[in-house]
């Protein structure tokens, strides 16, 4: 890590923390569900998404206003003045009150512009992040960890990669289960079918030039046009 | 390629609260989500490039709450009923005018109108910065009249 920047949350109204007293019915409905999840986001809200990326939230701080920086070194300077500002006057609109005065590149931000009585702002969120994996053979495993949400949209990098965050230990004690769908399983069953709209999406991607970079997600997920018309059968593994 | 600003304030907050997101307002349209905001049992992404967390439906709610009629439920939805004593809530787990900040925060501040002062606070960042802030009061709750925050490499 880099100590030519950082980044900075303050907190003017304090705020609250919510948890889930009892992760395994969430832990249960993503390794059970995840797939269908998965064909949801694509079918249905109409996303494109690296399949690593679904997150299931279990706990939250919120808060009614926040300001928030981020900054990177720039050459030659050593220290770094940022003024941080709160007015008397603007009412419900924090952005009116809040504000940051600095003469560098400083990224910030104040919020909310709507101020609601309830805290409703997720300044950081926990959870579940439910990853579907294609193996060696086209098996296909959902995979639910206590870990940070990814946020890298092309799967080919972070196939493998973990962050070295701790807090996820430390919060869940390693709370964490797989499933796997095999093409020609044995057990009790669930059924995957993959449909006829990913088909369609991969096709269209495959034909845009200016989706190309998303061609590659697509491709991760299905990686051969037989499995999307098998029906493959899903068995616990322990 | 540069770094978004989401990249850099994630990187560096990322600690055992969670993951912080750069947008933390509701980014639902519907008005149950803006007044309540993102809740225990939400499914979704975060958006890489703007660091909000974008739900596309929620384990918890019911199949016909409002916020799934737009696009429906998964199949083989079931939600999972919560019932307040599932979950746990700390009130003040942050006093007003915490600063959550990294190391290369070296922080000094001043206050810029002493007239507005009505108590002085003194906190500890976790890495150990020590900031020095004095708050007024402002409808019931503290917040500052002004911080000067040094950035410092």
């Amino acid at each position: 890590m880099s100590s030519s920047e950082g980044a900075l949350l303050i907190l003017p109204e304090g705020a609250q923390r919510h948890d889930l007293r009892n992760h395994h019915l969430f832990l249960e409905a993503a390794t059970q569900h995840g797939a269908d999840w998965y064909r949801f986001a694509e079918e249905r809200v109409g996303q494109i998404i690296a399949n690593d990326s679904l997150y299931l939230i279990t706990g939250l701080y919120k808060t009614t206003s926040w300001s928030l920086a981020a900054f990177e070194k720039t050459a030659g300077t050593a220290e770094y003045p940022a003024q941080f500002r709160v007015s008397q006057t603007g009412g419900n609109n924090i952005a009116a009150i809040y504000t940051w005065d600095t003469t560098r590149a400083l990224d910030w931000r104040v919020g909310p512009i709507e101020k609601y009585e309830i805290p409703n702002q997720a300044v950081f969120i926990r959870g579940f992040k439910v990853a579907l994996r294609t193996g060696m053979f086209g098996t296909r495993r959902i995979s639910v960890k206590a870990d940070a949400p990814s946020t890298r949209p092309n799967p080919a990098r972070s196939v493998g990669a973990v962050l070295g965050n701790s807090w996820l230990r430390y919060v869940f004690g390693g709370l964490s289960r797989g499933r796997r769908a095999k093409s020609h399983g044995s057990g009790t069953q669930d059924e995957v079918t993959a449909s006829p709209a990913l088909n369609d999406a991969r096709n269209e991607i495959q034909n845009s030039g200016a989706l190309a970079v998303s061609e590659h997600v697509v491709v991760q997920r299905i990686p051969e046009a037989s499995q999307v018309s098998t029906v493959l059968a899903i068995s616990r593994v322990h | 390629m540069p770094k978004s600003p989401q990249d850099v304030y994630a990187r560096h907050l990322l600690s055992p609260r969670g993951y912080p997101l750069w947008m933390p307002e509701p980014s639902h349209q519907l008005l149950v989500y803006r007044r309540d905001g993102l809740r225990i049992g939400d499914v979704g992404v975060v958006i890489p490039e703007d660091g909000c967390f974008d739900v596309f439906f929620n384990i918890c709610l019911p199949q016909d709450h409002p916020f799934h009629r737009a696009t429906g439920v998964p199949d083989n939805f079931k939600p999972i009923e919560l019932s307040d004593i599932d979950i746990r809530t700390a009130v003040n787990v942050e006093n007003p005018g915490r600063i959550i900040a990294n190391s290369s925060v070296k922080s000094v501040r001043t206050v810029e109108r002493p007239a507005d002062i009505s108590s002085r606070c003194v906190i500890r960042s976790p890495r150990r910065c020590r900031l020095t802030f004095l708050t007024t009061t402002l409808q019931d709750s503290i917040i500052w009249t002004g911080i000067r925050v040094y950035l410092v490499f």
